[in-house]
Protein backbone atom coordinates (compact mmCIF):
# COMPACT_ATOMS: atom_id res chain seq x y z
CA UNK A 1 0.00 0.00 0.00
CA UNK A 2 2.93 2.28 0.58
CA UNK A 3 3.37 2.55 -3.16
CA UNK A 4 -0.19 3.62 -3.69
CA UNK A 5 -0.56 7.27 -2.71
CA UNK A 6 -4.05 8.68 -2.37
CA UNK A 7 -4.57 11.97 -4.08
CA UNK A 8 -7.51 14.26 -4.57
CA UNK A 9 -10.76 12.76 -3.33
CA UNK A 10 -11.76 9.44 -1.82
CA UNK A 11 -15.39 8.45 -2.31
CA UNK A 12 -17.19 5.65 -0.53
CA UNK A 13 -20.68 5.48 -1.91
CA UNK A 14 -22.84 3.63 -1.07
CA UNK A 15 -22.17 2.77 2.55
CA UNK A 16 -23.69 -0.65 3.23
CA UNK A 17 -25.40 -2.08 6.30
CA UNK A 18 -27.33 1.06 7.05
CA UNK A 19 -30.85 2.06 6.18
CA UNK A 20 -30.99 4.61 3.39
CA UNK A 21 -28.41 5.90 0.95
CA UNK A 22 -25.23 7.36 2.40
CA UNK A 23 -22.05 8.43 0.66
CA UNK A 24 -18.81 9.65 2.24
CA UNK A 25 -16.41 11.88 0.38
CA UNK A 26 -12.97 12.90 1.62
CA UNK A 27 -10.75 15.38 -0.12
CA UNK A 28 -7.02 15.85 0.36
CA UNK A 29 -4.57 18.59 -0.25
CA UNK A 30 -1.48 17.18 -1.89
CA UNK A 31 -1.17 13.46 -1.55
CA UNK A 32 -1.25 11.04 1.31
CA UNK A 33 0.95 7.97 1.39
CA UNK A 34 0.78 5.41 4.18
CA UNK A 35 3.58 6.03 6.63
CA UNK A 36 3.93 9.70 5.88
CA UNK A 37 1.93 12.61 7.11
CA UNK A 38 -0.85 13.99 4.97
CA UNK A 39 -3.74 16.38 5.25
CA UNK A 40 -7.40 15.69 4.79
CA UNK A 41 -9.02 19.06 4.44
CA UNK A 42 -12.66 18.20 3.92
CA UNK A 43 -15.12 15.39 4.60
CA UNK A 44 -18.68 15.34 3.36
CA UNK A 45 -21.40 12.89 4.27
CA UNK A 46 -24.05 12.85 1.56
CA UNK A 47 -27.60 11.67 1.78
CA UNK A 48 -28.11 10.33 -1.75
CA UNK A 49 -31.88 10.19 -1.65
CA UNK A 50 -34.60 12.79 -1.38
CA UNK A 51 -38.22 12.07 -0.67
CA UNK A 52 -39.35 15.29 1.00
CA UNK A 53 -41.50 14.13 3.90
CA UNK A 54 -42.02 17.69 5.09
CA UNK A 55 -43.46 18.66 1.74
CA UNK A 56 -45.60 15.55 1.53
CA UNK A 57 -47.11 16.17 4.96
CA UNK A 58 -48.17 19.73 4.32
CA UNK A 59 -51.78 19.74 3.19
CA UNK A 60 -52.55 16.29 4.51
CA UNK A 61 -54.88 15.63 7.41
CA UNK A 62 -53.05 15.29 10.76
CA UNK A 63 -54.08 11.64 11.08
CA UNK A 64 -52.24 10.92 7.81
CA UNK A 65 -48.99 11.88 9.51
CA UNK A 66 -49.40 8.79 11.65
CA UNK A 67 -49.01 6.56 8.62
CA UNK A 68 -46.64 8.67 6.55
CA UNK A 69 -43.99 9.48 9.15
CA UNK A 70 -43.72 5.82 10.13
CA UNK A 71 -41.98 5.30 6.82
CA UNK A 72 -39.17 7.82 7.23
CA UNK B 1 -19.81 -23.16 -0.54
CA UNK B 2 -19.02 -26.85 -0.30
CA UNK B 3 -21.78 -28.84 1.35
CA UNK B 4 -22.51 -32.51 1.58
CA UNK B 5 -25.46 -34.06 -0.18
CA UNK B 6 -27.15 -34.69 3.15
CA UNK B 7 -26.74 -31.05 4.16
CA UNK B 8 -28.04 -30.02 0.78
CA UNK B 9 -31.16 -32.10 1.14
CA UNK B 10 -31.69 -30.80 4.65
CA UNK B 11 -31.36 -27.19 3.58
CA UNK B 12 -33.64 -27.55 0.63
CA UNK B 13 -36.26 -29.42 2.58
CA UNK B 14 -36.23 -27.19 5.60
CA UNK B 15 -36.24 -24.01 3.58
CA UNK B 16 -39.04 -25.26 1.38
CA UNK B 17 -40.98 -26.17 4.50
CA UNK B 18 -40.35 -22.71 5.88
CA UNK B 19 -41.83 -21.33 2.69
CA UNK B 20 -45.01 -23.24 3.33
CA UNK B 21 -44.58 -26.25 1.09
CA UNK B 22 -46.01 -29.58 2.17
CA UNK B 23 -43.79 -32.57 2.70
CA UNK B 24 -44.85 -33.88 -0.68
CA UNK B 25 -43.67 -30.68 -2.30
CA UNK B 26 -40.49 -30.78 -0.24
CA UNK B 27 -39.70 -34.25 -1.49
CA UNK B 28 -40.54 -33.27 -5.05
CA UNK B 29 -38.30 -30.24 -4.89
CA UNK B 30 -35.53 -32.16 -3.16
CA UNK B 31 -35.70 -34.92 -5.69
CA UNK B 32 -35.46 -32.54 -8.60
CA UNK B 33 -32.72 -30.52 -7.01
CA UNK B 34 -30.69 -33.65 -6.31
CA UNK B 35 -31.08 -34.55 -9.97
CA UNK B 36 -29.43 -31.30 -10.84
CA UNK B 37 -32.51 -29.91 -12.57
CA UNK B 38 -32.76 -26.92 -10.32
CA UNK B 39 -30.17 -24.19 -10.32
CA UNK B 40 -30.41 -21.59 -7.60
CA UNK B 41 -31.62 -18.37 -9.18
CA UNK B 42 -29.16 -15.51 -8.86
CA UNK B 43 -30.88 -12.69 -7.02
CA UNK B 44 -29.90 -9.04 -6.78
CA UNK B 45 -31.54 -6.62 -4.41
CA UNK B 46 -31.60 -2.97 -5.44
CA UNK B 47 -32.87 -0.10 -3.34
CA UNK B 48 -34.68 2.90 -4.72
CA UNK B 49 -36.34 5.43 -2.44
CA UNK B 50 -36.59 3.18 0.57
CA UNK B 51 -37.10 3.59 4.27
CA UNK B 52 -35.42 0.25 4.92
CA UNK B 53 -38.63 -1.31 6.16
CA UNK B 54 -39.01 -3.79 3.30
CA UNK B 55 -35.49 -5.17 3.57
CA UNK B 56 -35.80 -5.36 7.32
CA UNK B 57 -39.10 -7.18 6.97
CA UNK B 58 -37.61 -9.64 4.47
CA UNK B 59 -34.65 -10.33 6.72
CA UNK B 60 -36.96 -11.07 9.62
CA UNK B 61 -38.02 -14.33 8.04
CA UNK B 62 -37.45 -17.00 10.59
CA UNK B 63 -38.92 -20.42 10.47
CA UNK B 64 -41.80 -20.32 12.89
CA UNK B 65 -43.96 -23.38 12.66
CA UNK B 66 -46.68 -21.67 14.64
CA UNK B 67 -47.34 -19.24 11.88
CA UNK B 68 -45.61 -20.00 8.59
CA UNK B 69 -46.80 -23.56 8.39
CA UNK B 70 -49.99 -22.56 10.13
CA UNK B 71 -50.63 -20.24 7.23
CA UNK B 72 -51.02 -23.21 4.94
CA UNK B 73 -53.12 -25.07 7.43
CA UNK B 74 -50.53 -27.21 9.17
CA UNK B 75 -51.19 -27.02 12.90
CA UNK B 76 -48.39 -26.41 15.34
CA UNK B 77 -49.51 -28.89 17.95
CA UNK B 78 -48.66 -32.55 17.97
CA UNK B 79 -52.25 -33.43 17.19
CA UNK B 80 -53.24 -35.39 14.13
CA UNK B 81 -56.15 -33.36 12.89
CA UNK B 82 -56.60 -33.77 9.17
CA UNK B 83 -56.29 -30.70 7.04
CA UNK B 84 -58.29 -30.10 3.90
CA UNK B 85 -56.12 -29.95 0.83
CA UNK B 86 -53.24 -31.92 2.31
CA UNK B 87 -52.64 -35.65 1.91
CA UNK B 88 -53.85 -37.81 4.77
CA UNK B 89 -51.39 -38.88 7.43
CA UNK B 90 -49.86 -37.41 10.53
CA UNK B 91 -46.57 -36.53 8.91
CA UNK B 92 -48.18 -34.07 6.54
CA UNK B 93 -50.38 -32.64 9.23
CA UNK B 94 -47.74 -31.70 11.73
CA UNK B 95 -45.11 -29.07 11.28
CA UNK B 96 -42.58 -30.72 13.56
CA UNK B 97 -43.14 -34.10 11.93
CA UNK B 98 -42.47 -32.61 8.54
CA UNK B 99 -39.28 -31.02 9.70
CA UNK B 100 -37.93 -33.92 11.73
CA UNK B 101 -38.70 -36.23 8.83
CA UNK B 102 -36.18 -34.35 6.75
CA UNK B 103 -33.56 -34.43 9.47
CA UNK B 104 -34.01 -31.20 11.32
CA UNK B 105 -34.00 -31.13 15.12
CA UNK B 106 -37.37 -30.64 16.71
CA UNK B 107 -36.40 -27.38 18.36
CA UNK B 108 -36.00 -25.44 15.13
CA UNK B 109 -37.75 -22.14 15.22
CA UNK B 110 -36.99 -21.80 18.90
CA UNK B 111 -33.42 -20.66 18.46
CA UNK B 112 -30.44 -22.96 18.19
CA UNK B 113 -30.51 -24.57 14.79
CA UNK B 114 -33.52 -22.70 13.45
CA UNK B 115 -33.83 -22.17 9.73
CA UNK B 116 -33.17 -18.49 9.32
CA UNK B 117 -32.92 -16.06 6.48
CA UNK B 118 -29.29 -16.92 5.75
CA UNK B 119 -30.29 -20.45 4.79
CA UNK B 120 -32.70 -19.06 2.25
CA UNK B 121 -30.45 -16.30 0.96
CA UNK B 122 -27.48 -18.58 0.44
CA UNK B 123 -28.84 -22.08 -0.10
CA UNK B 124 -32.21 -21.70 -1.78
CA UNK B 125 -31.40 -18.50 -3.60
CA UNK B 126 -28.04 -17.25 -4.75
CA UNK B 127 -28.10 -13.68 -3.50
CA UNK B 128 -25.24 -11.72 -4.99
CA UNK B 129 -25.93 -8.27 -3.64
CA UNK B 130 -28.12 -7.01 -0.83
CA UNK B 131 -26.76 -3.69 0.29
CA UNK B 132 -28.45 -3.46 3.66
CA UNK B 133 -26.99 -6.79 4.78
CA UNK B 134 -23.87 -7.15 2.65
CA UNK B 135 -20.34 -5.99 3.28
CA UNK B 136 -19.18 -4.53 -0.07
CA UNK B 137 -19.11 -0.73 0.01
CA UNK B 138 -18.36 2.05 -2.39
CA UNK B 139 -16.54 1.02 -5.56
CA UNK B 140 -16.54 -2.64 -4.54
CA UNK B 141 -20.32 -2.67 -4.39
CA UNK B 142 -20.79 -0.65 -7.56
CA UNK B 143 -18.29 -2.73 -9.48
CA UNK B 144 -20.17 -5.91 -8.59
CA UNK B 145 -23.49 -4.30 -9.44
CA UNK B 146 -22.27 -3.15 -12.86
CA UNK B 147 -21.38 -6.72 -13.79
CA UNK B 148 -25.08 -7.45 -14.07
CA UNK B 149 -26.05 -4.25 -15.85
CA UNK B 150 -26.95 -4.14 -19.50
CA UNK B 151 -24.29 -2.08 -21.21
CA UNK B 152 -26.75 -0.57 -23.68
CA UNK B 153 -28.40 1.29 -20.79
CA UNK B 154 -25.41 1.96 -18.56
CA UNK B 155 -22.29 2.36 -20.67
CA UNK B 156 -19.41 0.23 -19.51
CA UNK B 157 -17.01 3.17 -19.53
CA UNK B 158 -13.59 2.16 -18.33
CA UNK B 159 -14.92 -0.65 -16.21
CA UNK B 160 -13.57 -3.89 -17.63
CA UNK B 161 -15.60 -5.88 -15.12
CA UNK B 162 -18.85 -5.24 -16.98
CA UNK B 163 -19.75 -8.59 -18.43
CA UNK B 164 -23.42 -8.19 -19.24
CA UNK B 165 -24.30 -11.64 -17.95
CA UNK B 166 -27.92 -12.57 -17.41
CA UNK B 167 -29.24 -13.61 -14.03
CA UNK B 168 -32.40 -14.79 -12.29
CA UNK B 169 -34.37 -12.27 -10.30
CA UNK B 170 -34.03 -8.55 -9.69
CA UNK B 171 -35.67 -7.47 -6.45
CA UNK B 172 -36.41 -3.76 -6.31
CA UNK B 173 -37.46 -2.09 -3.07
CA UNK B 174 -38.52 1.52 -2.90
CA UNK B 175 -39.92 3.82 -5.53
CA UNK B 176 -37.85 5.01 -8.47
CA UNK B 177 -37.76 8.73 -9.21
CA UNK B 178 -37.99 9.30 -12.93
CA UNK B 179 -37.03 11.80 -15.55
CA UNK B 180 -34.59 14.65 -15.76
CA UNK B 181 -36.56 16.97 -13.54
CA UNK B 182 -38.43 20.14 -14.32
CA UNK B 183 -39.85 23.11 -12.52
CA UNK B 184 -41.89 20.90 -10.19
CA UNK B 185 -39.95 17.67 -9.87
CA UNK B 186 -36.38 16.75 -9.07
CA UNK B 187 -36.37 13.65 -11.24
CA UNK B 188 -34.04 10.70 -11.22
CA UNK B 189 -31.30 12.51 -9.32
CA UNK B 190 -33.51 12.27 -6.22
CA UNK B 191 -32.10 8.79 -5.76
CA UNK B 192 -28.48 7.79 -6.36
CA UNK B 193 -28.16 4.07 -5.69
CA UNK B 194 -24.47 3.58 -6.42
CA UNK B 195 -21.37 5.51 -7.42
CA UNK B 196 -18.08 4.69 -9.05
CA UNK B 197 -15.53 7.38 -8.45
CA UNK B 198 -17.18 10.58 -9.58
CA UNK B 199 -19.82 8.77 -11.66
CA UNK B 200 -23.20 8.51 -9.94
CA UNK B 201 -25.73 5.89 -11.02
CA UNK B 202 -29.36 6.76 -10.44
CA UNK B 203 -31.93 4.23 -9.34
CA UNK B 204 -33.78 4.75 -12.62
CA UNK B 205 -30.79 3.80 -14.76
CA UNK B 206 -29.80 0.90 -12.53
CA UNK B 207 -33.29 -0.61 -12.40
CA UNK B 208 -33.58 -0.50 -16.19
CA UNK B 209 -30.06 -1.79 -16.79
CA UNK B 210 -30.40 -4.65 -14.31
CA UNK B 211 -33.94 -5.57 -15.36
CA UNK B 212 -32.81 -5.93 -18.97
CA UNK B 213 -30.63 -8.86 -17.89
CA UNK B 214 -33.02 -10.39 -15.34
CA UNK B 215 -35.39 -13.33 -15.80
CA UNK B 216 -38.02 -11.59 -13.69
CA UNK B 217 -38.33 -8.44 -11.64
CA UNK B 218 -40.04 -8.46 -8.26
CA UNK B 219 -41.30 -5.04 -7.22
CA UNK B 220 -41.17 -5.49 -3.49
CA UNK B 221 -43.34 -3.36 -1.24
CA UNK B 222 -45.88 -0.69 -2.07
CA UNK B 223 -43.30 1.93 -3.09
CA UNK B 224 -41.77 -0.23 -5.82
CA UNK B 225 -45.21 -1.50 -6.87
CA UNK B 226 -47.28 1.68 -6.86
CA UNK B 227 -45.12 4.58 -5.70
CA UNK B 228 -46.27 4.46 -2.11
CA UNK B 229 -45.31 7.13 0.39
CA UNK B 230 -42.69 8.91 -1.77
CA UNK B 231 -45.34 9.32 -4.48
CA UNK B 232 -47.81 10.94 -2.09
CA UNK B 233 -49.18 14.26 -3.23
CA UNK B 234 -46.88 17.18 -2.52
CA UNK B 235 -49.19 20.08 -1.76
CA UNK B 236 -46.35 22.32 -0.75
CA UNK B 237 -44.91 23.25 -4.12
CA UNK B 238 -44.18 26.92 -4.22
CA UNK B 239 -44.80 28.08 -7.79
CA UNK B 240 -43.38 31.52 -7.13
CA UNK B 241 -40.01 30.58 -5.74
CA UNK B 242 -39.85 27.15 -7.37
CA UNK B 243 -38.92 25.61 -4.03
CA UNK B 244 -40.13 22.42 -2.38
CA UNK B 245 -40.01 20.31 -5.49
CA UNK B 246 -41.72 16.98 -5.66
CA UNK B 247 -39.23 14.11 -5.71
CA UNK B 248 -40.62 12.52 -8.88
CA UNK B 249 -41.26 9.05 -7.48
CA UNK B 250 -42.38 6.46 -10.00
CA UNK B 251 -42.83 2.71 -9.96
CA UNK B 252 -40.78 -0.15 -11.35
CA UNK B 253 -43.43 -0.56 -14.03
CA UNK B 254 -43.15 3.03 -15.17
CA UNK B 255 -39.34 2.81 -15.08
CA UNK B 256 -39.37 -0.05 -17.57
CA UNK B 257 -42.25 1.29 -19.67
CA UNK B 258 -40.01 2.97 -22.23
CA UNK B 259 -37.97 -0.12 -23.01
CA UNK B 260 -38.61 -3.18 -25.09
CA UNK B 261 -37.69 -6.75 -24.18
CA UNK B 262 -38.07 -6.27 -20.45
CA UNK B 263 -38.97 -9.24 -18.19
CA UNK B 264 -42.31 -9.46 -16.35
CA UNK B 265 -42.65 -7.32 -13.23
CA UNK B 266 -44.28 -9.11 -10.30
CA UNK B 267 -45.66 -6.92 -7.56
CA UNK B 268 -45.60 -7.88 -3.90
CA UNK B 269 -47.18 -4.83 -2.28
CA UNK B 270 -47.87 -3.86 1.33
CA UNK B 271 -45.96 -1.52 3.56
CA UNK B 272 -43.62 -3.01 4.56
CA UNK B 273 -43.63 -6.08 2.37
CA UNK B 274 -44.95 -9.26 3.93
CA UNK B 275 -41.91 -11.56 4.09
CA UNK B 276 -43.86 -14.77 3.61
CA UNK B 277 -45.78 -13.37 0.64
CA UNK B 278 -42.45 -12.37 -0.87
CA UNK B 279 -40.77 -15.73 -0.34
CA UNK B 280 -43.84 -17.60 -1.55
CA UNK B 281 -43.64 -15.53 -4.72
CA UNK B 282 -39.99 -16.47 -5.06
CA UNK B 283 -40.82 -20.10 -4.29
CA UNK B 284 -43.44 -20.05 -7.03
CA UNK B 285 -40.79 -18.70 -9.40
CA UNK B 286 -38.48 -21.56 -8.42
CA UNK B 287 -41.20 -24.18 -8.86
CA UNK B 288 -42.39 -22.80 -12.20
CA UNK B 289 -39.25 -21.42 -13.79
CA UNK B 290 -36.15 -22.83 -12.10
CA UNK B 291 -37.63 -26.33 -11.75
CA UNK B 292 -40.44 -26.34 -14.29
CA UNK B 293 -38.64 -24.26 -16.87
CA UNK B 294 -41.73 -22.31 -17.91
CA UNK B 295 -41.95 -18.57 -17.40
CA UNK B 296 -45.40 -18.48 -19.00
CA UNK B 297 -46.74 -20.84 -16.30
CA UNK B 298 -45.51 -18.39 -13.70
CA UNK B 299 -46.94 -15.36 -15.49
CA UNK B 300 -50.32 -17.09 -15.89
CA UNK B 301 -50.64 -17.15 -12.10
CA UNK B 302 -50.60 -13.37 -11.82
CA UNK B 303 -53.54 -11.02 -11.44
CA UNK B 304 -54.28 -8.41 -14.09
CA UNK B 305 -51.94 -6.01 -12.33
CA UNK B 306 -49.21 -8.64 -11.88
CA UNK B 307 -49.62 -9.81 -8.32
CA UNK B 308 -49.44 -13.50 -7.51
CA UNK B 309 -53.02 -14.72 -7.01
CA UNK B 310 -52.02 -17.71 -4.92
CA UNK B 311 -49.02 -19.84 -4.22
CA UNK B 312 -49.66 -23.29 -5.58
CA UNK B 313 -47.44 -26.36 -5.58
CA UNK B 314 -48.00 -30.06 -5.01
CA UNK B 315 -51.64 -29.65 -4.07
CA UNK B 316 -51.02 -26.87 -1.54
CA UNK B 317 -52.61 -23.54 -2.25
CA UNK B 318 -51.99 -20.39 -0.24
CA UNK B 319 -54.22 -17.51 -1.35
CA UNK B 320 -52.20 -14.31 -1.63
CA UNK B 321 -53.47 -11.30 -3.55
CA UNK B 322 -56.70 -12.78 -4.91
CA UNK B 323 -59.00 -11.89 -2.03
CA UNK B 324 -59.79 -8.77 -0.05
CA UNK B 325 -58.83 -8.67 3.62
CA UNK B 326 -62.51 -8.09 4.36
CA UNK B 327 -64.22 -11.47 4.43
CA UNK B 328 -64.35 -14.73 6.27
CA UNK B 329 -60.68 -14.63 7.26
CA UNK B 330 -60.91 -11.31 9.06
CA UNK B 331 -61.09 -11.92 12.83
CA UNK B 332 -63.72 -9.18 13.12
CA UNK B 333 -65.89 -10.31 10.21
CA UNK B 334 -68.58 -11.74 12.48
CA UNK B 335 -68.95 -8.31 14.07
CA UNK B 336 -69.41 -6.85 10.60
CA UNK B 337 -72.14 -9.37 9.81
CA UNK B 338 -73.94 -8.70 13.07
CA UNK B 339 -73.50 -4.94 12.81
CA UNK B 340 -71.37 -4.58 15.93
CA UNK B 341 -69.25 -1.51 15.26
CA UNK B 342 -66.28 -0.20 17.18
CA UNK B 343 -67.36 3.28 18.27
CA UNK B 344 -63.82 4.30 19.16
CA UNK B 345 -60.34 2.83 18.96
CA UNK B 346 -59.90 0.14 21.56
CA UNK B 347 -63.45 -1.14 21.23
CA UNK B 348 -64.20 -4.64 20.07
CA UNK B 349 -66.32 -4.94 16.97
CA UNK B 350 -65.86 -4.22 13.31
CA UNK B 351 -63.55 -1.32 12.53
CA UNK B 352 -65.35 -0.31 9.34
CA UNK B 353 -66.68 2.89 10.86
CA UNK B 354 -63.19 3.68 12.14
CA UNK B 355 -61.99 3.91 8.55
CA UNK B 356 -61.02 0.29 7.93
CA UNK B 357 -59.99 -0.24 4.31
CA UNK B 358 -60.25 -4.03 4.43
CA UNK B 359 -63.02 -4.16 1.79
CA UNK B 360 -60.86 -2.19 -0.67
CA UNK B 361 -57.57 -3.93 0.03
CA UNK B 362 -56.48 -7.13 -1.66
CA UNK B 363 -53.66 -8.58 0.41
CA UNK B 364 -52.89 -11.80 2.31
CA UNK B 365 -52.72 -10.20 5.78
CA UNK B 366 -55.59 -12.27 7.18
CA UNK B 367 -54.59 -15.54 5.52
CA UNK B 368 -53.91 -18.18 8.12
CA UNK B 369 -56.90 -17.42 10.27
CA UNK B 370 -57.01 -16.81 13.99
CA UNK B 371 -54.17 -19.17 14.93
CA UNK B 372 -51.72 -18.45 12.19
CA UNK B 373 -50.92 -15.78 9.71
CA UNK B 374 -48.44 -14.72 7.13
CA UNK B 375 -46.93 -12.07 9.34
CA UNK B 376 -44.95 -14.89 10.81
CA UNK B 377 -42.78 -13.27 13.41
CA UNK B 378 -45.79 -11.80 15.10
CA UNK B 379 -47.65 -15.06 15.50
CA UNK B 380 -50.24 -14.11 12.94
CA UNK B 381 -50.80 -10.60 14.22
CA UNK B 382 -51.75 -7.91 11.79
CA UNK B 383 -53.33 -4.46 11.96
CA UNK B 384 -56.98 -5.44 12.31
CA UNK B 385 -56.23 -8.15 14.84
CA UNK B 386 -54.36 -5.56 16.90
CA UNK B 387 -57.37 -3.26 16.81
CA UNK B 388 -56.09 -0.88 14.17
CA UNK B 389 -58.17 -0.38 11.05
CA UNK B 390 -56.61 -1.43 7.76
CA UNK B 391 -54.99 1.59 6.12
CA UNK B 392 -54.96 0.08 2.65
CA UNK B 393 -51.18 0.03 2.46
CA UNK B 394 -51.14 -2.73 -0.19
CA UNK B 395 -53.27 -0.75 -2.63
CA UNK B 396 -52.45 1.40 -5.59
CA UNK B 397 -52.87 5.00 -4.50
CA UNK B 398 -51.76 4.56 -0.91
CA UNK B 399 -51.54 6.85 1.06
CA UNK B 400 -53.45 9.64 -0.74
CA UNK B 401 -56.38 7.49 -1.83
CA UNK B 402 -57.01 6.68 1.81
CA UNK B 403 -56.28 10.12 3.16
CA UNK B 404 -58.74 11.94 5.38
CA UNK B 405 -58.60 14.84 2.93
CA UNK B 406 -60.32 13.92 -0.29
CA UNK B 407 -59.75 10.21 0.24
CA UNK B 408 -61.66 7.25 1.57
CA UNK B 409 -60.58 7.54 5.16
CA UNK B 410 -63.54 8.11 7.41
CA UNK B 411 -61.82 8.95 10.70
CA UNK B 412 -62.89 12.57 10.43
CA UNK B 413 -66.45 11.62 9.55
CA UNK B 414 -66.87 9.53 12.65
CA UNK B 415 -65.72 11.67 15.52
CA UNK B 416 -62.00 11.74 14.83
Amino acid sequence: MADNPITGAVVMDPVPRIEGHLGIELSFTGSYTTGTSGTCNNVNAKGEMYRGFENILKGHHPTDALHITQRI
Amino acid sequence: MQITRRQFVQYVGAAAAAMGLSQAAVLKLTERMAMGVYARPTVIFLEGQVCGGCETSLLQLRHNSHSVLGAVGIPNTLGTASVAGLPAGAAENNALDVLTAIGYPANMGDGGSAVTIDDILLDVLDVKLIRIAGSPAGDLYTNELLKYCDSSIIPAGGNAAVTGGSFGVLVVTGSVPLGNGDSKTIGKNACISASMGSTAYTAQDLVAALAKRAGAVIATGTCASYGGIPAAVNRNYDAVSGRYKYNGAGTVDSTLAGYTGMPPVVKVPSCPVNPVAFYLTVAQYIVDVAVGGSLSTFVARLTSDNRLKAFSAAGVTVPLYSDAIHGGRCPRYQSYLSGTWAAKFGDSGCLYQRGCQGPNTFAPCAVGGPTGGLWNDFAGQFCIKEGAPCTGCASDGYPDKFSAVGGLNTYTNNGY
